[in-house]
């Protein structure tokens, strides 16, 4: 019990050091950094969207771009009509709503069928190309090929508050604040008993049925949260980067979601977080000095931490933590 | 009132009849061993009433109600739990936290939660296993978690598949102490399928014999150790004929 304490202390310490460092940051750097970070971070995001439901729930989805790329057109839709004052709000609350809905639809058909994992991935992929073809094909509504303009959103409500994202430094710590806000929600998803029933049904879903636990529920429950916060990440990153076009729903996108968590670590929310950052930032540099070869190198990377860690780097790095906390209790033992 | 009553349950395998025209009851607080030659239908009979199963023809009913059609979920939240012939388990999670998973199902207040974890650990002697992963467990006391876990889910009705399965002999017996705690200060009822005679008679419960399907004979042990066509099926024939 003590162990577990201290542990979970040293985990959210962490975290909270590393939303510090988030935070620090334009202080320190300006330019092009402050632009693609956020960016990042909400890269972050959708690889802890992915996160809950592989590692924490067992359950693998080729989908989550397809989620992403539904909350920045929703935003994309919104901000172009302008139809009403808090289009920016609106926009991002719409991203979240239509992404839960379609993967709760989904995912109530699917799991109440009791269909198999193999088959799920199937159709979490399919539904990434429908996604996508939609977005090609309905071209009045989503420009089609082209893609949309989308631009910076303009926060307010009422007369009373404004504030714009036109700039970079306003848009990096509104991205910031909401991405806190994601991760802290997220972080008490997992640890309440919601969460743990989750776990019980990755460790062992013929148990959990045999509790009385309709794990059909909470699968569909957990997948439509998955959606939405791939749908709130997908928003934000439309207003972000002021274009929205096809590609973002592509099954290459949804690959990559999968490369992040499966480096950072799936069973870590901290670590899959820090897994699309870094892994989105490692591809840019090495896209920029060696166009030829940058996927081969992730891909070598990739190849690398799944050999060597089990859990990923987050999953190394507890190992190693722990090695040196028993060394250090045999030293002082001695 | 009987807690469970069973029907001329019937159930078929494209034409093989796993169980024939069952009829048995029990009362709350009773415990029933089911004995019988492999493949005479105890765990069909067992899957049946837990919900793993559904019946060709018959009846089940649980406290009064009809459960024939019930799937598993709804038949666990009357009351009925079951535990695995191979446990089944929570292998990477620790002892406490098995537990915790079938306590919170209760939606209890965080004391209550407590309380009742901290009773199933002891009743089930893993209180000072709590923090060890439960794939470390020996095999008996798996069965054991199991078997916590059925407790903690506060089952009415415990359907024990060969609980004492790879146990040493002192497992056996705090085992046997166990059930009959738990169908005697507890009040629940069981159901156990067990092969070991040795932990039949010690438990001292009711005995219903299966064969090929069928409710062969029934009674207390010395009726059932006495009967010759019991031991002509299940005991060995070598006996009958000295």
């Amino acid at each position: 019990m003590q162990n577990t304490l201290t542990k979970i202390s040293g985990e959210t310490k962490f975290e909270f050091l590393i939303f510090l460092a988030l935070a620090l940051i334009p202080l320190v750097f300006s330019g092009y950094i402050l632009f693609i970070l956020p960016q990042y971070m909400l890269f972050g995001l959708l690889a802890v969207s992915l996160s809950i439901l592989w590692g924490f729930t067992g359950i693998v989805s080729f989908g989550q771009a397809g989620f992403f790329a539904i909350g920045a057109y929703a935003i994309g839709i919104v901000v172009k009509s302008n139809f009403l004052m808090n289009s920016a709000i609106l926009g991002i609350l719409l991203g979240i709503v239509f992404s839960a809905v379609v993967a709760g639809v989904v995912g109530y058909f699917l799991f109440s069928a009791k269909v198999k994992a193999t088959y799920f991935v199937l159709a979490t992929l399919a539904l990434s190309i429908i996604i996508e073809q939609l977005a090609k094909s309905q071209k009045e509504i989503t420009g089609g090929w082209n893609g949309l303009f989308v631009d910076r959103i303009l926060i307010n409500f009422g007369d009373l508050f404004e504030y714009s994202l036109f700039n970079d430094v306003p848009m990096y710590y509104f991205t910031l604040l909401l991405t806190i806000i994601a991760f802290v929600l997220i972080k008490f998803l997992i640890s309440s008993n919601f969460g743990k029933i989750l776990k019980g049904i990755r460790e062992n879903e013929d148990r959990i049925l045999a509790l009385g636990y309709n794990t059909s529920i909470y699968k569909t429950l957990i997948f439509c949260v998955s959606g939405a916060l791939a749908g709130f990440a997908g928003s934000i990153y439309g207003t972000h980067a002021g274009f929205v076009d096809p590609s973002l729903a592509r099954v290459l996108f949804s690959t990559e979601v999968i490369v992040w968590v499966a480096i950072g670590g799936r069973n870590s929310i901290i670590g899959s977080f820090l897994g699309g950052i870094l892994v989105a930032s490692l591809a840019n540099y090495l896209n920029s000095i060696t166009p030829e070869y940058w996927q081969l190198i992730i891909g070598i990377v990739f190849i690398a931490v799944v050999i060597l860690f089990k859990g990923g780097l987050a999953g190394g790095f507890e190992e190693i933590y722990y090695r040196l906390i028993t060394k250090k209790y045999a030293s002082a033992r001695n | 009132m009987h807690l469970l009553e069973i029907n001329n349950l019937s159930k078929s395998f494209k034409g093989l009849l796993a169980n024939d025209k069952i009829c048995m009851e029990l009362k709350l607080g009773e415990a029933r061993c089911i004995i019988g030659p492999n493949g005479a239908g105890k765990t069909t009979l067992i899957s049946m009433i837990s919900g793993h199963l559904f019946q060709s023809s018959g009846n089940i009913s649980f406290n009064g109600k009809n459960i024939g059609n019930f799937d598993l979920v709804k038949r666990v939240r009357l009351g009925i739990g079951r535990k695995f012939q191979t446990p089944t388990l929570f292998d990477n999670l620790t002892v406490y936290e098995n537990i915790e998973l079938s306590v919170i199902r209760n939606k209890y207040d965080n004391l209550k939660k407590f309380f009742k974890i901290d009773e199933t650990l002891k009743l089930i002697r893993l209180f000072d296993e709590k923090d060890v992963l439960a794939n470390t467990l020996s095999h008996g006391q798996r069965q054991w978690l199991e078997i916590g876990l059925l407790i903690g889910n506060n089952v009415k009705l415990l359907l024990l598949d060969e609980p004492t399965a790879g146990m040493t002999t002192e497992e056996t017996i705090a085992t046997t102490k166990l059930i009959n705690n738990l169908s005697g200060e507890k009040n629940l009822s069981i159901i156990v399928i067990e092969h070991d005679i040795n932990f039949v008679r010690e438990l001292g419960a009711q005995i219903t014999v299966l064969h090929l399907g069928k409710i062969f004979a029934e009674g207390n042990y010395n009726n059932i150790e006495n009967n010759r066509f019991v031991r002509e099926i299940y005991l060995g024939a070598p006996d009958v004929v000295n």
